[in-house]
């Protein structure tokens, strides 16, 4: 009876103490789901878990045409600073600012105030570009200099075949590498990403930004705001703010630093930064 | 049949014509990224270049200012000129981008000042986006030469808002109370109005009384305040412009007469109305006051204490603290005094309610055991509180215009009593600085954007 009833307790013992492993507690739980957040790290041996598809049918050939022609279209281009997003000096003319109000104890009226046309006659004579010409008569131009640097340093990257040249060895089916890839970018971007956490819905602030890259990391064109006309145009500054911070992020963090083997899986990148309300 | 199969052969045909042209340019690589950083922001302020000898050296003036200002709202980090490289001689020519992108300057401002044929100081810039390489603001302004200092706080207000997307805040003054001694040793208790950043401080009050608690119109110079003559507290309004007072509630007054006193008096977001608490048969209640009708209304009726209410920017409703539940907490109702109800739940007695400009927070001072908070909640009662500072003693907070920073009322132990100061800090509980009082201070208010 005795040994009957030692069983029992210990049979009791023993199932709750089995019971007790299905217990959770929520909140600990929930703790454990916020820090399983995958971080991404910048060593990544991509070699090891590549699922390239051995040597796709080689597309070498049609590269080549394309590779020659290149560099034509790029030399003739004579200007010293071709970026031409915006005509060079522009009038400051948006806001004729009426003066600050007079205040009780500085002084008494100001004359009446906001001039409309006084500034214009000075600056209108130099808007035809000043710009270039300054700049050819000097004997040593630096900025000259490094724009033909910059040039040269681009038509190189193109003459490697860059846009092209080199499905040789990139296209595998890569799914397994993307993840890394786009941690790998991600981890390079966040740092120059300005996040607008501070405005008033940061979660509806949602863009996106189309990036191509060369084969060293830096881009190979302007990054391009999807949606910039939406984005840019609209009501809400912070929206317009969002739209210029991310094109900065892309732009302040280059030249990233990419496996160059799997070129062709991020040759093209579109980054979407996704702020979240806290 | 025939025509099924037709059909067939020519999606097909689309599919093998598409298909290299698919895998050839490939789809992009989806990059998503959600944790960015919260630096300040790094910018470039040359010395505004004079272009005669008259402005020399106001150029090199307003860049400091703005520098200042835009160091201070701790959303910006100045790049030390030390480390320019391309020197700015002509503001309407294009920077060299590079030159400023490898100092680390995500944005650039060059200006301009000058004296026009009419005496004028006239004072233009542009801001630069180095890394799109365009410009993003170009703006001038014109005043009077003694009047530079409000010239560089608008510019460093155009640039503030061009970068963070909300108004700025530079161009506008504090008010707030000079705690000092008078000859015989007692305490005084003056209002004093600085510019914000401490410029152009001066005197509104003598010392034959005290004066506390200003709070400052939302729309013009006008402030409240509460004076203390024969031991009798009265609010006051006193125009800036003008340099005129009066009292709200003199003997004439026959609704608050018969021992009621008057305390603490906020303006509706309109400017001509104020709300206040009232002292009547031992109780404080809920009032509305009309300034230009000089009307009183009764918003709450309520055997507790009602106190310290505060207008929603909206006008719509209104905060205030009330011990209707034992100790003190946080309520909100609506203008008319209808729809009362707590938002605050935690322990501790929870004073002070401000509303902030923006609508969405109301900052409160939390005092619990001998810790005083100074933290924000959301309007409508959701989410947690947020304490942005703890300390001795906190009071008395005030919103910037743009409800980005905060003031509030600091008192430190010391030996010879409280020492008290005034600081700011921002909604994170970051960039905690020292406003820059002449001797030991409390109380402030902030006013609108002047103009």
């Amino acid at each position: 009876m005795r040994s009957f009833a030692s069983f029992i307790l210990s049979l009791v013992l023993h199932l709750s103490l089995f019971a007790s492993a299905f217990i959770y507690f929520p909140r600990s739980a929930s703790q454990l789901d916020g820090e399983s957040v995958l971080v991404p790290v910048e060593l990544v041996t991509l070699a090891d878990i590549t699922n390239i598809r051995a040597a796709a049918p080689d597309p070498v050939p049609e590269p080549e045409p394309e590779v020659i022609e290149r560099p034509q279209p790029v030399a003739p281009e004579p200007e010293p600073e071709p970026q031409v997003s915006e005509p060079e000096p522009i009038p400051l003319p948006p806001t004729e600012e009426p003066q600050p109000e007079p205040e009780p104890e500085p002084q008494p009226e100001r004359e009446p105030d906001p001039v409309p046309p006084q500034p214009e006659p000075r600056r209108e004579p130099e808007r035809p570009q000043p710009r270039p010409q300054p700049q050819q008569q000097q004997g040593l131009d630096l900025d000259a200099l490094s724009t033909l640097v910059d040039r040269s340093r681009q038509q190189s990257a193109q003459n490697r075949p860059a846009e092209q040249g080199d499905t040789r060895q990139g296209a595998g089916a890569g799914t397994a590498m993307t993840a890394t890839m786009a941690d790998l970018f991600r981890s390079q971007t966040s740092r120059c990403w300005r996040e607008p956490s501070d405005a008033p819905d940061p979660a509806s602030l949602r863009v996106s930004v189309e990036v191509q890259l060369e084969r060293d990391g830096s881009l190979s064109a302007p990054p391009r705001l999807v949606d910039a006309n939406r984005v840019l145009g609209s009501p809400n500054p912070y929206m317009r703010l969002a739209g210029e911070r991310a094109v900065r992020a892309v732009i302040e963090c280059a030249p990233y630093t990419m496996p160059a083997g799997q070129y062709q899986q991020w040759r093209r990148i579109t980054v979407n930064f996704e702020p979240s309300n806290r | 049949m025939r025509f099924l199969a037709r059909l067939a052969a020519m999606f097909a045909m689309i599919a093998a014509l598409a298909a290299p042209a698919l895998a050839q340019s490939g789809s992009p690589l989806v990059v998503t990224v959600t944790d960015g950083n919260v630096d300040p922001f790094p910018i470039a302020i040359t010395d505004f270049i004079a272009q005669d000898t008259q402005s020399a050296e106001t150029g090199a003036d307003i860049a400091r200012v703005v520098t200042n200002n835009l160091a201070n709202s701790g959303l910006f980090a100045p790049v030390d000129q030390n480390a320019f490289i391309e020197d700015i001689t002509n503001i309407d020519l294009r920077p060299r981008f590079a030159d400023w992108r490898i100092i680390n300057a995500s944005a650039l401002l060059v200006g301009r000042v000058s004296i026009d044929e009419q005496g004028r100081l006239l004072v233009a810039f542009r801001l630069w986006d180095t890394a799109a390489e365009q410009q993003i603001l170009g703006m001038q302004f014109t005043s009077v030469p003694e009047n530079w200092r409000r010239l560089a706080h608008k510019v460093s207000d155009a640039v503030y808002e061009r970068l963070t997307g909300e108004s700025g805040f530079f161009d506008t003054r504090i008010v707030y109370v000079s705690e000092g001694d008078g000859p015989n040793g007692e305490p005084t208790r003056r209002l004093v109005i600085m510019d914000q950043d401490g410029a152009n401080p001066s005197f509104l009050t003598d010392r034959s009384y005290m004066a506390l608690l200003p709070n400052y119109s939302p729309t013009n110079q006008q402030i409240t305040y509460v004076s203390f003559r024969d031991l009798q507290a009265t609010s006051y309004l006193y125009d800036l412009q003008t340099g005129r007072q009066e009292a709200l509630f003199d003997s004439s007054n026959a609704a608050i007469t018969g021992g009621g006193q008057s305390l603490s008096a906020r303006f509706h977001p309109n400017g001509r109305e104020l709300v206040m608490s009232v002292e009547r048969r031992g109780r404080h209640d809920l009032y509305g006051f009309d300034l230009r009708t000089r009307a009183l209304r009764q918003l709450t009726s309520n055997p507790s204490d009602d106190t310290e209410p505060t207008y929603s920017p909206d006008g719509r409703q209104i905060a205030f603290a009330s011990n209707r539940s034992g100790q003190p907490q946080i309520y909100v109702m609506n203008a008319d005094g209808t729809d009362q109800r707590r938002i605050s739940f935690g322990p501790g007695r929870y004073t002070s309610p401000v509303w902030s400009p923006r609508g969405d927070l109301i900052a409160f001072i939390k005092q619990q055991g001998s810790m005083f908070s100074l933290g924000v909640m959301r309007a409508d009662g959701t989410g947690e509180e947020r304490i942005l500072y703890d300390g001795y003693f906190v009071d008395t907070p005030a919103w910037s215009p743009n409800g980005r920073m905060l003031l509030f009322t600091r008192g430190d132990y010391s030996a010879r009593g409280t020492r008290y100061s005034v600081w700011s800090v921002d909604l994170g509980g970051f960039n905690l600085r020292r406003l820059p009082t002449q001797g030991a201070a409390s109380d402030a208010a902030w006013s609108p954007l002047l103009d």
